[in-house]
């Protein structure tokens, strides 16, 4: 009872952040929304007013539609970057766990290998040969989720294949790819969401800080990171510039997180076990 | 468990050849030539030659791999194209500051992360523990170079009690410690925060253990149980995750290093990126490379002595 009540706002309030900043980043795609990347240089740090409700940055940019249209790229990288990393990572990980063996070994060995390198480790190595931008961050970032989905599916999956309804299919003829598809795969798929809901959170912490020291988002576009490389030099006069953009990665990420335990206690039967 | 050491060893040898091997292939598919780089677009042809001689650029593949590696294991690192000198005189100015910065954060998020950790879990389901996974929730969503400008902010301008940024050296004494102070907090506290939350996992699992129970039975009060039993268990999972943390701490040093302008590794590595002075690049992203597989070799090592389940086995 006690637990249930201190879940559910974190619930309600994860999903409450991430469908607001979905809805923001659409409407600052909406073509009648003023462009927020225009240049007025004589509009520069004006406080906030009703024209401009975060007011505007030291190129006159509103920063409240930099905000939003942070969120576009902020939120793009991430689904791509998990997106690569829960379509390679998973069917690693669900292989490693169907042989045994020195496939298994190689995969996990490998696995280990990569996950030793924080996304802005292999950021810097393939900015020589992708170049800064949003596909760098994409890249990098979905290299490092790889082994984080290999490991959690090898984990998940690994203890069903000895369980006795699986030897039961294999005897009614169902072949490994089958019975992996079939059997294995919705058993941990609820996990793989929660996965998926968590890395989403870190891959926008990532995204921002490559775009923080340049290796990210590139210049027009807009993106957290980079507004609060911007605003570094200026915290003194405007601290807003970097209170807001901070504000808002970290409102994102906590969305996630929160979201994906809500969701980790709906999945796993573990939570429920009583605790002496 | 000599054998164990030997295939580890082996491993580690093999983990780091693999490692060497991808950075220069990466090295080696960027376009442009980097005797054309260092000279210029107007080089003469036959400079351009002997240059490419000079560095055997003109040699296969493997053999400048292979010279490459062996260089590296004496200390010659190449020559930096911005800086004109040995990249390894560069690397080895900027771990005064690089190093010490890693350590400290470290020190301060075991100090801070375990104990806190520990807390939690005592106090499951209670208020004290609400409150330290709300606020380690928070932490962890927090960049750490926001949490840095904040810092710098509070503590800087608002308050001038500490420096905002930049580093007098290690002669400089008190000033040094005081430039250090808050890039030491804004890298610790979110590993901090991780650190609590991998621990009260940790110990709240042990607690559920059968062993537990049976102690629990025979009179021992919780607290003695929780110090005695649950915690040397407890350590096992979370010294695995203080090695993976290690990795996160150089990436952390290269972002922070960045906001207080201090002159260590990282700063000196996104400096040559942007230049695109690569050996300086690889010769950094080796050491950090060299140094997180070396982290994760002793890690290995110290979570077999610990936990005597895993003696016995190869």
């Amino acid at each position: 009872m006690m637990q249930r009540w201190w879940q559910a706002p974190g619930q309600w309030a994860g999903s409450m952040i991430i469908v607001g900043l979905v809805v923001l980043a659409g409407v600052s795609l909406l073509p009648w929304v003023v462009d927020p990347t225009v240049i007025k240089v004589a509009d520069k740090l004006l406080p906030p007013s009703l024209q401009h409700g975060f007011g505007t940055d030291q190129l006159g940019r509103d920063v409240l539609g930099l905000v939003m249209r942070g969120a576009v790229a902020s939120l793009s990288v991430a689904f791509v970057a998990v997106g690569i990393g829960a379509a390679l990572g998973v069917p690693l990980g669900m292989l490693a766990a169907a042989r045994e063996g020195w496939l298994n070994q190689a995969i996990l060995r490998a696995n280990d290998f990569i996950f030793a390198f924080p996304a802005l480790v292999i950021a810097i190595l393939l900015h020589g040969t992708i170049g800064a931008g949003m596909v760098n961050a994409m890249v990098a970032i979905g290299i490092f989720n790889v082994p984080v989905f290999t490991r959690m599916a090898f984990g998940r999956a690994q203890p069903i294949w000895t369980l006795d309804f699986i030897r039961a299919s294999r005897l009614c003829g169902k072949g490994d790819l089958g019975i992996a598809v079939g059997h294995v795969l919705p058993l941990i798929l609820g996990a793989v969401i929660v996965q998926i809901t968590i890395q989403l959170g870190f891959a926008i912490l990532a995204e921002a800080g490559l775009s923080y020291v340049g290796l990210g988002v590139t210049p027009p576009t807009p993106s957290w990171g980079r507004m609060l490389n911007e605003a570094q030099t200026l915290i003194g006069v405007a601290p807003r510039l970097a209170l807001i953009p901070g504000a808002a990665i970290a409102l994102a990420v906590l969305g996630f997180t929160l979201l994906g335990d809500a969701l980790s206690g709906l999945v796993d039967p573990r939570r429920q076990v009583y605790r002496p | 468990m000599s054998l164990f050491l030997l295939r580890r060893v082996i491993g580690l040898v093999v983990t780091l050849a693999v490692a060497s091997g991808i950075v220069f292939a990466l090295m080696t598919v960027l376009p442009g030539d980097p005797a054309e780089l260092m000279l210029g677009t107007d080089a003469r042809a036959d400079t351009l030659q002997a240059l490419r001689h000079e560095m055997g650029l003109d040699r296969p593949l493997l053999a400048q791999y292979i010279g490459w590696v062996f260089g590296m294991m004496q200390g010659d690192f190449g020559v930096s194209h911005t800086y004109h000198v040995p990249v390894a005189n560069l690397i080895v100015e900027r771990l005064p500051l690089s190093l010490p910065l890693a350590f400290l954060s470290l020190g301060m998020a075991l100090l801070l992360g375990i104990p806190g950790g520990v807390l939690a879990a005592s106090q499951e389901g209670r208020f004290l523990d609400h409150y330290i996974r709300f606020k380690t929730q928070v932490l962890l969503a927090l960049p750490n170079f926001w949490l840095a400008m904040l810092l710098v902010f509070v503590f800087a301008i608002l308050w001038h009690g500490l420096p905002a940024g930049g580093f007098p050296g290690w002669g400089g004494g008190f000033a040094a410690v005081r430039a250090l102070i808050l890039p030491t907090v804004a890298l610790a506290l979110p590993q901090a925060a991780l650190l609590a939350r991998v621990m009260r996992q940790a110990v709240l699992e042990t607690l559920e253990d059968t062993y537990v129970v049976a102690a629990r039975a025979r009179g021992l009060s919780r607290t003695a149980v929780l110090i005695r039993h649950a915690l040397p268990n407890a350590f096992i999972p979370v010294l695995s995750i203080i090695g993976l943390q290690f990795s996160f701490l150089l990436a952390g040093t290269i972002i922070i290093e960045n906001v207080f302008y201090l002159p260590g590794l990282g700063r000196l590595m996104l400096q040559a990126v942007n230049q695109r002075d690569l050996p300086v690049v690889t010769g950094i992203a080796m050491v950090l490379i060299a140094s997180v597989i070396t982290v994760s070799f002793v890690v290995d090592g110290l979570t077999r002595l610990m936990d005597p389940r895993l003696r016995g086995r190869p």
